[in-house]
């Protein structure tokens, strides 16, 4: 009995062989056939063929002007910022303050800040805002001073219908998801538009009293407020897994497909 | 051992296939389009002032200038005058008004019945030391009761400066709120007040 189920066995797996092996001969012949038929279509018209290769880019604008971008061209990334040639990021705030003029606490400073896709194809673009303070130490090198909030320094946020703000941000980094896709070309609504420095820096000072002279000295005097900007851009393909995957978040939740 | 020869083509070939797979999923990981730019920038906030005052007393009037000698910063100044019980005073046109239209009072008193004169411009700084900007005078009236004695009196001035500030219409204001105490200057190992920076 067990002979024989063996060779019924052995003559079931040679038939399952048999109908592969002819499947997939047909198979093979009907691939050929295919691009029979393509090879006969193909020279019988005549064809204008523009190729165009995907090349994302994105750049940070400063009061309509480029800071920095970085654009995939030619097998290439061609990098460019308002820094010079070796340099990969790129400089805010330079013009903010008119020559001689002294930084006036409280005042609202001009600072319009938005993208630009500066690549051939749509994409999403979110913004990553770091505020913070430093100090040079004894020895020259400048430390974060902690005790000095990050929301004296007032960058004003506008356009806050397209700028979808992260729920989960900290007092240090904000970060902006840009509400739709960016088309190839365009720019979006500005995400700042003026920056101000809060009076609370000068809210604590000593006096002392020399003669006639008095010294008022600050407890901030010499503090120095940095505001650094990085700007991502994804494609808009599988935007959702592509959103995840280079961001980490769920766009689809944030609101910004 | 015998577990191993009977199933050991199924492990591998599962192994294979799991290997594949999952060097398919981090190839399209990697396919999706990116990029990015950065920019920073930063301004160094100077808060230090230095005043003066400079006061000359000439047919029982006082006659009072404050002079800013910081060579960065621009400020506001204010001045309080104290004095005796028995004697008062006054400005020359009124005693109330000042005569000089640079100075003002708000007309608020402290506990003791003193008063803050305002001058009104800004105070700027000056980057020639020996040419300190400088107020207008302001003149005030001792008024000295009869049977006292004018060459033996006090009358004392204080002033005070505050850094330029704009109010939420962009007009240049002062903050007279500053806490005028001493603060404690706290340093951590690194030399700053707080973490290291990244570069």
């Amino acid at each position: 009995m067990d002979k024989r189920r063996r060779a019924s066995r052995r003559g079931n797996g040679r038939n399952v062989t048999y109908v592969l092996l002819a499947l997939a001969v047909l198979m093979l012949l009907g691939s050929t056939i295919g691009s029979t038929r393509a090879a006969l279509t193909y020279y019988s018209e005549n064809y204008t063929a523009e190729i165009t290769v995907s090349q994302i880019g994105v750049s940070l604008l400063e009061n309509g002007d480029v800071v920095s971008s970085r654009d995939y061209d030619n097998d290439d990334w061609k990098i460019s910022t308002n820094q010079g040639k070796d340099a990969v990021s790129g400089a805010l705030l330079k013009n903010m303050l008119k020559k001689d003029e002294k930084l006036a606490l409280n005042k609202s400073y001009h600072e319009e800040l938005s993208v630009r896709n500066s690549g051939t194809i749509d994409e999403y673009v979110r913004v990553r805002i770091y505020r913070y303070w430093t100090e040079k130490n004894s020895s020259g090198k400048d430390v974060k001073i902690t005790t000095l909030s990050p929301e004296l320094i007032d960058l004003n946020l506008v356009n806050e219908n397209k700028w979808v703000k992260n729920p989960n941000d900290s007092a240090e980094c904000t970060e902006l998801y840009y509400k739709g896709i960016l088309p190839s070309g365009s720019e979006t609504e500005l995400f700042a538009d003026g920056i101000r420095i809060d009076g609370q820096v000068a809210s604590e000072a000593a006096v002392e009293t020399k003669g006639n002279t008095i010294t008022t000295t600050y407890k901030y005097d010499g503090v120095e407020f940095h505001v650094d900007v990085e700007v991502d851009a994804v494609q808009t393909h599988n935007a959702q897994d592509a959103i995840k995957s280079a961001w980490g978040v769920d766009a689809a939740s944030l609101g910004i497909l | 051992m015998k577990y191993i020869e009977k199933y050991g083509k199924v492990i591998a070939m599962s192994a294979a296939a799991l290997g594949m797979t999952a060097a398919l999923t981090i190839e399209s990981s990697l396919a999706y389009f990116t990029t990015y730019v950065s920019a920073g920038g930063s301004q160094v906030v100077n808060l230090g002032a230095q005043t003066t005052i400079h006061e000359d007393v000439s047919n029982m009037t006082k006659h009072i200038q404050v002079a800013n000698i910081s060579q960065i910063n621009d400020c506001f100044v204010r001045v309080k005058v104290f004095y005796g019980g028995d004697l008062s005073i006054g400005y020359p046109d009124s005693p109330d008004t000042p005569s000089n239209p640079d100075w003002y009072l708000d007309g608020t008193t402290d506990e003791n019945g003193f008063r803050y004169v305002y001058y009104r411009p800004i105070l700027p700084a000056s980057p020639d030391p020996d040419r300190p900007s400088l107020t207008t005078p302001l003149d005030v009236k001792i008024d000295v009761p009869d049977g006292f004695d004018r060459d033996n009196f006090n009358v004392v001035v204080i002033q005070e400066c505050t850094p330029v500030v704009y109010d939420e219409s962009g007009n240049a204001t002062a903050d007279w709120t500053t806490v005028y105490s001493g603060y404690e200057e706290f340093e951590n190992p690194s030399g700053g007040r707080g973490e290291e920076a990244d570069d």
